[in-house]
Formats: structure tokens, C-alpha cells, sequence
């Protein structure tokens, strides 16, 4: 497919996800409906992921860290 | 649901899968499972060339037939796809219940509210909610000929498909992709049409009376030795229904302690006439000789179930050409079967009539068999013949007891006399009975289009089902939202396309189908494959992962006058 | 946040470790069960002992010999040599090459060789062409069906109508449409062949009531009331069905239409209605039984006739509201899987409505014909009349029967051959005598159209009663 700019190129996108999902035959509210559950799903996945995953991560750096280094302190105590 | 799940089509005739509709879902599931075991290209034609070799010898040419697999994301998409239309159908059910929404669909009457519904609520979810979005694709309304090029009454809908208005315009010369006008006999002009006209001033169109008290026409005897020449067995008899053919004519042949072996893709007409029988249906898989094999001699070895008596007859029931997977039957092997098991064959040529062979006499004439092998050759005149009914085909004594027997003979009015006249001047103009070369030159012309149609949509990219010389090409769409769409960009682009979908094919196997006619100019199908390649890209149809063929030899011969 | 920033893999791992042993050792067995279940399970194969070795089994290939796909068929069977009609069917006919005036075929107006009806056929075959090449689905509508279908629920005063491109098949497709397996169908006994395979598609309950004994029937949805009072949760998904036909082809009577409504209402059953015989025939316009005994058409579900008796075109077409009718559309398996009618006779089947509307003196004129006809062939010695005076297709039956069918049938054949020989038509009317489930007394069939004239009745009369008083002593 050749696109004469980035806005054809943008609708096709949107062409095929509507293709995809099925939600091309779906009358315009039912589209709007689906469209902003994805979206909210989707932001809330992206929100979370930024709130809770760096904190995940040092948790689990820090267990490790206290198996294989040997430091007496429980995970309690690292907590306060 | 089984049975409901039959009914609620998405389109005509298509749904001819009443009995695998159910099923569908399963084989999906099995296909898939290899895909994960075969991550490589997996085709089922690899174990179709192997159940083909042993047997090659009974092949005069190759019998080359494909069906390739469905790739693993596109399957899964699609059941996706399917999940959040059906979410939304729930959804709508639900609005439509508490009557948030209004609703558009006709309600039963108010005196008749506390009878026990007509329709059972899950009845017609499919159809509510799905085939109703999208049913502008389907009983579009034409006004001309249904030749090469048809004029269709444009219509618009104002509330999503529940109801359509027409706007009095015509939208001209669409390219017709569609209709089953495969020898290009749907005309207003011609010799048919001429003769046609003239029996009208004879004979009036009605009939009135069957044809075993009064409705005997000299014109219904005169087609029927026609059609006996043609097909090159002894006797024949028509009937003024295609559907009705089948289902009123299987029931007088078997009965109760017979068995029909039928294919699981066989038409609805040909399982309603086996169950209407009353004899003992088993279904093989589609194509698939093992399979036949494998009933033929359980059913034999085994007899009838509990008193394990012999049967009395076995009925093998096939079709020539199978209007949705676009394949021909394996009709030398089915014979061999048939005379190895002593078990009689009928054969539907309801597609193949007229548009396969070398002198367009089926697809007994396209492997080059005896006629005199097939214990019951029935076919259709709506297709090829552009005219409308049935025959069926054989040996005297077969025909003399349907005359005697047959439903319709005695119950059902006869063939309208300009209809038996359009099949009479078609098929000798076919046989060249007529002194011009005009038939041999449509046949040559079908096959040679259907070669290159073929061709080129495989070489695009698609995945295009059935054996390379079926004029039916089914096109893969596989996710419902491109079923709506093809269909509607087709139109856009002035082409008459059929889409189909579940029930009428397997859940994630919906299609568009392309009947090839030899009234279609070279022009016009470049046209149609220029169009069709566009909608293509735009919808990302292009699934097929095989290495596609520069040139295949089979082709070359003709490479430089085709390719453009 | 504070107390739940635990990893959650250190939870697991403790609560593991304090988990009570009943409980890990239940969740083993749990485990190894599943194992078990999805390893080791052997399918349930029945009948292991009746393997047969392929020796067997090709022995019994060996021997195993079919019956013959027909039987054969005696060469004088009274259906195997049709007469022959040269020409069109119309008033006089030609048959086996002698000219007669016509009783036989159920062209009841004479629309058949009508000037106008074949003008407008003619101008269609000129646009359209023979066939449509398709199915209604596949560009196999055409918009002459949508003005036929639009003309037909105009003509009946209903919602919708839908047009079938088969007589027989409209009836037998659109029962099995409604009625499914478990459903109950109450049906009269003299229902024709039609609705006969449309019940044995449907797969429902069949239940017989005598012919138009509305006792009977009473008393078939009075057991099945009580029935449904025992078991009120299956009655609520059990449709019903009474199928009847407005004018009986096989005994030539009318059904008792306000009553059977009467019984509609009172046992809540739908109604349907086989008005091939009726439809163009009965009513002041022609509408049918219902337009006969002044029922509201609404009152009725479901109306199905061919357009091949009055209408002298090919179809059939049921009209009835929207709520029930459009369902065919996805359902009606002779619609949908079937190529459309011809556009041709569907504008021949148009033009005909146009007559039908325009004249409808036509149907007083056919009554009084019927009337007339019904009272000159009274009293033939040795034959029987049945059927009502204004029905236009009667049937002549023996009085005394010889007590075997097929003498009965030479006798009633030599009758109609007499009439023949002196020009006038008759048939015998036929029936599969194994596959009718209440086998019509034989008789011979005479038919009323409105082109017949005086002397053209008074002459058949006299031929039937001289072949009655010659074979019939």
C-alpha cells in the first residue's frame, strides 16, 4: 500500500483495527462505546504499570539481594 | 440450537450446511491444533496428493485441488472479532428488552402475546444481531438482465439495515460476479430468447395441471429426450424446481433398511430429500474417498444398526461442483468405490451442468467417464441453461419408476413451457445441434477465464479455495467485519460480489465467491481483479503465506497472451 | 501501601510453608487425579468383541448383494404413459392429438391464454431474459418479486407477503420454518401432499383429526391442554400449529374456518392456511376462505397458496404479518436455497392480480358456474358427487366400490377415456399410494373455469353420465 501522507496512512491504521475487532459493522455510539472502554482499559493498564511496577521491581531486586547476599535484615524492616 | 442454528442463514443459499454448522467450530479447533504442532506452512492439499497418489492412475489429467490452512492470528482474530460482536449482541438484546432502544424488528401481535412465542429468544440472535448489520450485501435488488453486467436498484438504509428504501435511482452496469450465469445463457436477446418468446404466443406461461394428469406438454416430452442425448443415457425427466429435484425425488429411490452415504458439504436440498426418506444417513468428510471407504465397508461388514440385517441399498450421494468450496468431486474414485461395494451413485450436477468438460456435459464428460456409471445423474437447468428447474438422468427402468413415483410428477404443476423451451435451445446450442460453433466457443471461453481468474487471484496473494478448473472461486475473508466490508467496497468499485458467512460456512471460514461466466470479457475480469487486488491491500486480505508461482507449467503456454 | 509491599512470591512460599499437611496432601491427589484424567483416560469404545478380521470383512463384501435401485415398473401402471398435450392447456386442449374442451386443468379464470397476462410475461422476457440465475440471496432479486410480493400483500390486505418460485414447495417449506422437533402439529386428515412433506420435514408431533370434525380436533387440544397442565415448563416452549386447507383438494370441501379461529383463541394454537385451491376462487374479490367467511385475515398466522391454479403463473406465495412471514426469508429452505421464480412469471402472476383486481365479477361468474356444474352432475347413477357447490374442482367417486383400488381405477379410467373419445377432458385424480397417509377414495376430478359455457358443461355431463351408464351397469 502506498500512502500520500501520514494522515492516510493514520485512517488506514484505524481502517484496520476497525476491521480487526469487528466493531466496523457496529453502529457509531456502539463504536464510541468500545472505543472508550479499550481506551480507559488501556490507560488504566499504562497507569498502573507506571504506579506499581518500579516499586515491584525493587521489592524483588531486594529479595534477591537478601537470599543471595545474605544480609540479616527481614523484608519488614526494610519496609520502615 | 441445533437445529436453529441451521435455520438462521446469513444469506440464501449459501446455507447449505445445515448439518456441519454445528460442527464448525470443532474443526476449527482441530485445524488449529496443527498449527501449533506444524508451525511451518501447513496445507491440508499435502494430505490430499497423498490420499490422491495411490489412485492417480484413474486420473487423466492432473487433479489439482487446494485448500490452504488458516493462519493461526487470522483464526484467532476472528474468534475475537465474533466475541465482541456477539458481547455487543447481548448488549443490544438487553437495551432492546428494557426497551431503552427502540426496536425496529416486527412484534407479535397484541392478541396473541400469551400464546407460546413463535420464536425462541436465542432463535434469531445471530440474525438480529449480526446478519442484520450488514445485510445490505445480500438480496440486492437488480432490474436487467443477470448477465456479464447488471443494473441494480440502489437503496438506502436510514436506520442501519432494518429497513431499506428505494431511491429510484439505478446503479448501471455492474460487473457481475454472482450469479451462476456460467455459460452466459441469462440473455433478453438471442436465439433463446427468440424462441423463448415464441412459445410464450403458443403456449401461455402456466401450465395448471401435473404432469401425470394433465400437464403434459409436447415441449416437456421433446426437452426431456434432449436432455436424455445430452447427458448420453437412455432417459430423462425434468422438473420445474432445482431445490425440489432432489428433495422429492430421493425419498421414492430409498427408504427404510437403506443407507445414503451423503458429503458433509453436500446441498440442503439433497439432505432435506435424504431425510425425507426415512433411511439412514451417514455423512463422510467432504471429498475425503478414506472416509467413504472406511462407511462403505463398516456398512456393509456391520449391516443395519442393532439387527445388524444387510442393508438393503447403499446410496452414495455427491455433487459435481461444490458451490462454496469451489471443488469437484473425485468422481473416478467414487466410481471405483461404487462398483467395488456394489452401492449406486447419484450425482448432483447442479453446478457442474454446462460448465465443466469439454463439451460441457458435467463432470462426467470432465474426467472423460461413462455417463452409464452414474446410476442417477440429477443436475439443475437454473445455472448454466439461465432457465430454471431439474433433471434427473439414468436408465430407462429408473425413469420409468419416477414417472410412476416421483412427487412431483404427481403432485407439483409442470415446467412453465417458455422455460422448458429456453433449456431446449440453450442445451442444443451447447451441443451444436444448432450448426454454430457458439457453444464449443462459451465452454472454451468459461474455462479459459476460469484458468485465468484463478491464476491471478493466487498469484495476488489470496487464498482461493477448490480445484483450479471449478468456475466457483471462494476467496477467503475469514473476520466477520470483512465480510460486511468486502461486499461494500466491491459495490463502490461497480462489482457484484457474494459474500458469505456462518452458518452457511464453518465459523471462521467466511468468504466471498466469484462465479466465473463465459459471458465476462477479458476487460471485464481485469477490471474485477484490479478491484478485487485494491480491496485487498485496503482490507488485508491478501493471507496467502505460499510462495506465490511466477509461472506455473502448466500455464506457460499461454503466459504471454495472459499476462498484461 | 505499607503492609502490602510484600513481594508476593515471599507470601506464597510462606503460606506454603505453614499450610496444614491434610491440605497439601488433598491438593496432591487433586493434582495426580488431573494427571490421571487427562493422560491416562482410555475412550469408552463399545462392542470390542464384534472386530471383525479384514478376511471377515471382505467376505461379507463379497456376498452382500443389493436390492435393485427401482423396482420394476409394470408396463400398464396407469401413471407410466402421461397423456400427451400438444399445444397450450387452456379451454381446448389437445390430447394424445384429439381436440377437447377442457375439465381437467385448474385453470379456473382462463387466465392462461389471456392476451394480457402473456403481453406482460412477454415484455419481461424481453428485459429480463428466461431465468434469474440465482438464488433471492445472490442477485436472484429482481424487482419485479419485490413489486409481486408488495402486489400480493396488497391484494390479500396483509402486512407482507413472500413469493416462492414452487407451488408445492411453499407450503412444505414454510411448515417446517415454524415447527420443530417437539413441536405439536394438528392437522386434518384430508390435507394434501404438500403439507403431508412439510410435516414429515418438521419433524414435529403429528397429530391426525378427522376432516373437518371440529369435535375431533376439540378434543385432540383438550388432551393436549391437560397434557400441558402436568407439565407446565415443556408447554410453555411447545408451539402449536393446526394446518388446514381453505378449500380441500382432495375432497373438494371448505374447512370451517370461524370455528376452527374460535378454537385458535380459546386453546391458543396458530393457524395455518392452504389456499391453493381457494385463493382466486372464494370471496367476493377472490381473496380466498377467510374473504368467504368474512374472518379477519390478522385472525389467521400464516396463508400459503400457488400461483399456478387461478393465477395460471408458477409459484406459490404465503402472505401473513411481518412478525411471522419475514422469517422465511432467512428459514424457508425452497427460498433460500433455491434459485427465484422467473421474472417472467412473476410479472405474468402481476398482470393477473390486475385482472383479479380490476374485474372481480370473475368470481361470481366462476361461483355460478360452480353452482351450475355442481347441480347438472347430480345423480348420475353409479357415481357419487362430493364437494361443495361453489368449489371448482369436484371429484365424481363410485358409489358402490369393487373393493380393490386399481379395478376402481380402470373403471373410473374407461369413464374418462369415454369422455375423451368425445372430446371432452377429465382426469383421474392421482395419488401415491404408498406414501399418502389417508389415501382419497379414486375419483375422477372435474374442474370449473369460467370459460366454459353452457353447452360445454351440459355436453360433459351427458358424456359422463353415457360412460356412466355404460360402465357402470
Amino acid at each position: 500500500m502506498y500512502f500520500k501522507n501520514f494522515r492516510e496512512y493514520l485512517s488506514w491504521l484505524y481502517f484496520q483495527y476497525l476491521l480487526i475487532t469487528g466493531i466496523y459493522v457496529l453502529e457509531p455510539w456502539e463504536k464510541s462505546i468500545f472505543n472508550s472502554i479499550l481506551f480507559s482499559a488501556i490507560a488504566m493498564v499504562v497507569y498502573t504499570s507506571y504506579v506499581f511496577i518500579p516499586i515491584h521491581l525493587r521489592l524483588a531486586l531486594e529479595f534477591f539481594h537478601e537470599i543471595f547476599g545474605g544480609q540479616p535484615e527481614s523484608t519488614m524492616t526494610l519496609m520502615n | 440450537m441445533t437445529e436453529s442454528s441451521g435455520s438462521k442463514l446469513l444469506n440464501g443459499e449459501a446455507c447449505q450446511r445445515t448439518l456441519r454448522g454445528k460442527n464448525a467450530g470443532k474443526n476449527g479447533f482441530v485445524k488449529n491444533h496443527c498449527v501449533f504442532e506444524h508451525p511451518r506452512k501447513y496445507r491440508r492439499p499435502t494430505e490430499r496428493s497423498q490420499n490422491a497418489a495411490p489412485n492417480s492412475s484413474l486420473y487423466k489429467k492432473p487433479f489439482s485441488e487446494s485448500f490452504e490452512e488458516t493462519p493461526l492470528l487470522v483464526a484467532v482474530l476472528t474468534y475475537m472479532g465474533y466475541g465482541i460482536l456477539t458481547i455487543f449482541g447481548y448488549f443490544r438484546d438487553f437495551l432492546r428488552h428494557w426497551n431503552i432502544e427502540k426496536c425496529h424488528i416486527a412484534h407479535e401481535r397484541e392478541q396473541q402475546k400469551d400464546f407460546v412465542p413463535l420464536y425462541q429468544d436465542f432463535e434469531n440472535f445471530y440474525t438480529r444481531n449480526l446478519y442484520m448489520r450488514i445485510r445490505d450485501n445480500w438480496n440486492r435488488p437488480i432490474c436487467s438482465v443477470p448477465g456479464a453486467k447488471v443494473d441494480l436498484v440502489e437503496r438506502v438504509t436510514h436506520n442501519y439495515n432494518w429497513t431499506f428504501e428505494h431511491t429510484g435511482k439505478v446503479v448501471k452496469d455492474v460487473i457481475n460476479m454472482g450469479s451462476y450465469n456460467y455459460l452466459g445463457f441469462a440473455e433478453n436477446t438471442g436465439a433463446c430468447a427468440s424462441a423463448a418468446i415464441e412459445t410464450t404466443h403458443a403456449y401461455g406461461v402456466g401450465v395448471a395441471s401435473t404432469r401425470c394428469e394433465i400437464g403434459n406438454l409436447d415441449i416437456h416430452e421433446e426437452l426431456e429426450q434432449l436432455v436424455a442425448r445430452f447427458l448420453g443415457v437412455e432417459s430423462s425427466m425434468a422438473f420445474g424446481m432445482g431445490f425440489a429435484t432432489n428433495s422429492m425425488n430421493i425419498p421414492p429411490l430409498t427408504g427404510k433398511g437403506c443407507l445414503i452415504l451423503s458429503d458433509e458439504l453436500n446441498h440442503a436440498s439433497l439432505v432435506l430429500g435424504a431425510r425425507l426418506s426415512g433411511s439412514t444417513i451417514r455423512v463422510f468428510k467432504h471429498n475425503n474417498m478414506q472416509s467413504l471407504e472406511k462407511l462403505l465397508r463398516d456398512a456393509i461388514a456391520h449391516g443395519q444398526p442393532r439387527t445388524h440385517r444387510p442393508w438393503k441399498k447403499i446410496l452414495i450421494v455427491v455433487e459435481g461442483i461444490y458451490s462454496m468450496e469451489g471443488s469437484i468431486v473425485r468422481l473416478p474414485e467414487v466410481i471405483a468405490l461404487k462398483k467395488r461395494y456394489k452401492a449406486y451413485l447419484y450425482l448432483d450436477e447442479a453446478h457442474s451442468i454446462g460448465a465443466l468438460g469439454p463439451n460441457g456435459r458435467g463432470v462426467v464428460d470432465y474426467f472423460g467417464l461413462d455417463p452409464k456409471d452414474v446410476d442417477i445423474m440429477m443436475g439443475t437447468f437454473t445455472k448454466s441453461f439461465g432457465a430454471a428447474g431439474g433433471y434427473i438422468g439414468g436408465r430407462k427402468e429408473l425413469i420409468d419408476y419416477l414417472r410412476c413415483h416421483s412427487h412431483s410428477a404427481l403432485y407439483a404443476t409442470s415446467m412453465s413451457p417458455p422455460v422448458a423451451q429456453q433449456i431446449i435451445s440453450s442445451m442444443k446450442i451447447i451441443m451444436g445441434e444448432d450448426g454454430s460453433t457458439l457453444g464449443k466457443d462459451r465452454l472454451r471461453q468459461l474455462s479459459e477465464n476460469t484458468t485465468y481468474f484463478r491464476r491471478k487471484l493466487r498469484e495476488m496473494g489470496f487464498i482461493i479455495y477448490g480445484n483450479d478448473d471449478s468456475p466457483v472461486v471462494p476467496l477467503m475473508l475469514y473476520m466477520p467485519a470483512k465480510i460486511g466490508a468486502f461486499g461494500r467496497e466491491m459495490l463502490k468499485r461497480n462489482i457484484g460480489t457474494v459474500v458469505v458467512g456462518f452458518p452457511a460456512t464453518p465459523i471462521i471460514e467466511s468468504r466471498a465467491r466469484f462465479c466465473v461466466s463465459a459471458a465476462h470479457t477479458r476487460e471485464m475480469l481485469d477490471t474485477a481483479l484490479r478491484a478485487i487486488s485494491e480491496v485487498g491491500d485496503l482490507l488485508q486480505l491478501k493471507y496467502s503465506r505460499r510462495e506465490r508461482p511466477l509461472s506455473t507449467p502448466g500455464w506457460t503456454y499461454e503466459e504471454s497472451l495472459l499476462q498484461d | 501501601m505499607a503492609a502490602g509491599q510484600q513481594w508476593v512470591l515471599v507470601e506464597m512460599v510462606q503460606a506454603f510453608y505453614e499450610a496444614p499437611a491434610y491440605h497439601l496432601i488433598l491438593e496432591g491427589i487433586l493434582i495426580l487425579w488431573i494427571v490421571r484424567l487427562l493422560f491416562f483416560s482410555k475412550t469408552y469404545k463399545p462392542h470390542e468383541t464384534y472386530k471383525l478380521t479384514e478376511k471377515e470383512k471382505e467376505d461379507l463384501i463379497e456376498e452382500w448383494q443389493p436390492e435393485p435401485l427401482v423396482p420394476p415398473v409394470s408396463k400398464d401402471h396407469p401413471s407410466l404413459n402421461y397423456d400427451v398435450v400438444t399445444g397450450p392447456p387452456s379451454h381446448k386442449i389437445i390430447i394424445n392429438g384429439k381436440e377437447c374442451t377442457n375439465f381437467a386443468s385448474f385453470n379456473f379464470l382462463g387466465l392462461l391464454d389471456s392476451d394480457r397476462v402473456k403481453d406482460k410475461a412477454l415484455a419481461s422476457l424481453k428485459k429480463y431474459g428466461v431465468g434469474t440465475c440465482g438464488p433471492r440471496g445472490f442477485y436472484g432479486t429482481f424487482d419485479v418479486h419485490l413489486e409481486l410480493e408488495s402486489r400480493l400483500a396488497k391484494f390479500m390486505r396483509t402486512e407482507e407477503a413472500i413469493i416462492y418460485s414452487y407451488g408445492f414447495a411453499t407450503i412444505a417449506s414454510a411448515i417446517p420454518a415454524y415447527s420443530k422437533r417437539g413441536d405439536i402439529i394438528f392437522v386434518d386428515e384430508a390435507a394434501c401432499f404438500s403439507i403431508q412433506k412439510g410435516l414429515q420435514a418438521s419433524r414435529s408431533f403429528i397429530k391426525y383429526f378427522k376432516h373437518n370434525d371440529m369435535e375431533d380436533l376439540e378434543r385432540l387440544l383438550k388432551e393436549q391442554e391437560l397434557e400441558d397442565q402436568k407439565n407446565p415448563r415443556k408447554a410453555r416452549v411447545t408451539r402449536k400449529f393446526i394446518v388446514v386447507e381453505g378449500l380441500y383438494i382432495n375432497t373438494a370441501d371448505v374447512c370451517p374456518l370461524p370455528e376452527l379461529v374460535r378454537l385458535k383463541y380459546k386453546y391458543k394454537v396458530r393457524i395455518f392456511l392452504e389456499e391453493s385451491m381457494s385463493f382466486g376462487v372464494l370471496g367476493e374479490h377472490g381473496k380466498g376462505v377467510t374473504e368467504h367467511f368474512g374472518v379477519n385475515i390478522d385472525d389467521i398466522d400464516l396463508i400459503s397458496a400457488n400461483m399456478e391454479n387461478a393465477v395460471a403463473s408458477i409459484g406459490g406465495f404465503c402472505c401473513g404479518r411481518s412478525f411471522v412471514i419475514d422469517h422465511q426469508r432467512l428459514s424457508g429452505q425452497g427460498y433460500c436455497f433455491s434459485a427465484s421464480l422467473p421474472p417472467m412469471l412473476a410479472a405474468a402472476a402481476i398482470e393477473a392480480l390486475s385482472i383479479m383486481e380490476e374485474d372481480p365479477e370473475i368470481f361470481s361468474v366462476l361461483k355460478r358456474r360452480c353452482s351450475q356444474v355442481h347441480q347438472a352432475l347430480q345423480g348420475i347413477p353409479g357415481l357419487k358427487l362430493v364437494g361443495v357447490p361453489f368449489s371448482p374442482a369436484l371429484h365424481l367417486q363410485l358409489e358402490r366400490s369393487s373393493g380393490c383400488r386399481s379395478s376402481d381405477l380402470q373403471l373410473l379410467r374407461s369413464i374418462v377415456d369415454h369422455c375423451l373419445d368425445r372430446h371432452v377432458a377429465l382426469t383421474v385424480a392421482r395419488y401415491l399410494e404408498k406414501e399418502e397417509r389417508f389415501m382419497p377414495p379414486p375419483s375422477i376430478r372435474v374442474v370449473v373455469t369460467v370459460e366454459q359455457t353452457d353447452e360445454d358443461i351440459q355436453k360433459a355431463v351427458s358424456c359422463i353420465r353415457e360412460a356412466a351408464s355404460i360402465f357402470l351397469r
